[in-house]
């Protein structure tokens, strides 16, 4: 794979999409090396690669685009600063993972509301990723699903979104999160039942978008 | 397995978190039971919702996103660091040097002058008998006036103390002895200091004819 000549951006667009499981998650190390190096192009393939990741992340974490936004910046720097940290052995992903939570985390003590922001109108700008056709009901829906993450603990919430929609094991949170695997599973389990039960009108009405 | 014992699993079963013996004891109780069914149900349907709540970012905010970091990283490494930038320059680095050398003198002289003092003193003189302080009833006049914060007769006995060390062998006395000078601010003062080397007990003069100490 020639990336030399044609730049980190190409290597980047190569690597596009969901970020490797634990398996292959080292195929970034090429840029990896050479990022550490001081090679800026190297670096902004990184970022390519993976900003997708760790936006859709922190927005699962913070609920809010601007925030998440920062956090990014936010993670992206220390994922510069804190490069040559980084053992070639350990899953990148992971390890960008744990960073974003701990940015998140920092992100969400400082703004004055702790979870995820959401509008009472259910008319904020961040509904851009629903679509534009979709019912009242169902913009409700996501309205309901979005304070129901919000109403959870920051452990709870972030245990949840890396369990349930970022589809990782309880051992990847658990090492993510730093906690123990059955911490975790608790957190998982008491998420699960709050979620359910706030979310429960909805699902029970058969609401589908 | 009982209902109320299916239930705190149900949570985790929905999800593929138990481990395998009792992820087969709950899916038995599960397939048997129409209303534990039905819950598990409800907490797959919860968790079906769940990616709504997901933002998506388009390519100009991810863009924006990398612009503001690479112009953070940019303007990080174009600011010169303290510690590469000021300090490592040669003509900073002497002064932060010389800085560091007075005022390691001006901590360690007020000892040295008093010890060569006492050095310098004491060799001609015969050995001096340890004085005993009197009793605080026999102070007399000014003494006496005087805050017992701090009685005055015992310092006599710390300095007779000092001037009875027994005297280093010569076998012990070696090593080059190296002279640093210091000009203080005031130019009829001046620091010079004899380190590394043993003088042999004696004062080592200065060339100049200057005592050893402070000049």
């Amino acid at each position: 794979m020639a990336y030399g000549t044609a730049g980190g951006l190409t290597m980047a667009a190569l690597l596009c999409g969901p970020l490797p499981g634990t398996g292959d998650a080292n195929s970034l190390l090429p840029l990896i090396v050479k990022a550490r190096k001081g090679d800026a192009e190297a670096f902004e393939g990184l970022m390519v690669a993976t900003e997708g990741q760790v936006l859709k992340l922190a927005g699962r974490l913070l609920g809010d685009r601007e925030l998440a936004r920062d956090a990014a910046q936010e993670v992206f720097l220390r994922v510069f600063k804190s490069l040559r940290g980084f053992r070639e052995h350990e899953d990148f992903r992971a390890w960008l993972y744990r960073i974003t939570v701990n940015v998140c985390r920092d992100a969400g003590r400082r703004s004055s509301r702790p979870g995820p922001r959401v509008s009472l109108d259910g008319r904020e700008p961040e509904d851009r990723g629903t679509p534009g056709d979709a019912s009242l009901l169902s913009r409700e829906c996501v309205e309901a699903v979005r304070s129901a993450l919000a109403a959870l603990s920051p452990r709870e919430r972030a245990a949840i979104v890396l369990r349930d929609l970022e589809e990782l094991t309880s051992q990847e949170v658990s090492e993510i999160l730093g906690s123990r695997p059955g911490t975790v599973r608790a957190q998982v389990a008491s998420a699960r039942v709050k979620l359910r039960e706030r979310l429960a009108p909805f699902f029970e009405r058969g609401v589908r978008t | 397995m009982t209902c109320r014992a299916a239930r705190r699993l149900l949570p985790l079963f929905a999800g593929g978190d138990l481990k395998a013996p009792r992820t087969g004891a709950v899916a038995g109780h599960v397939a048997a039971c129409a209303a534990c069914h039905a819950e598990v149900e409800a907490f797959r349907a919860a968790r079906s919702l769940l990616p709504l709540s997901s933002l998506s970012f388009d390519e100009s905010e991810r863009a924006l996103v990398r612009r503001r970091v690479l112009d953070e990283i940019a303007a990080t490494q174009g600011r010169p660091s303290l510690l590469s930038g000021t300090l490592l320059r040669p003509r900073f680095a002497l002064a932060a040097f010389a800085g560091a050398l007075v005022l390691a003198a001006s901590l360690v002289s007020p000892f040295f002058v008093r010890n060569a003092g006492e050095r310098v003193a004491a060799l001609p003189a015969p050995p001096v008998p340890p004085a005993v302080p009197g009793p605080v009833g026999e102070r007399t006049g000014e003494a006496a006036l005087s805050p017992p914060v701090r009685s005055t007769a015992n310092f006599p006995v710390a300095r007779a103390k000092r001037a009875h060390r027994p005297p280093v062998p010569a076998s012990a006395q070696s090593g080059p002895t190296v002279r640093f000078e210091i000009q203080t601010g005031n130019v009829n003062v001046r620091i010079i200091w004899f380190a590394g080397g043993n003088t042999g007990g004696e004062a080592l003069p200065d060339p100049n004819g200057e005592p050893n100490g402070v000049s």
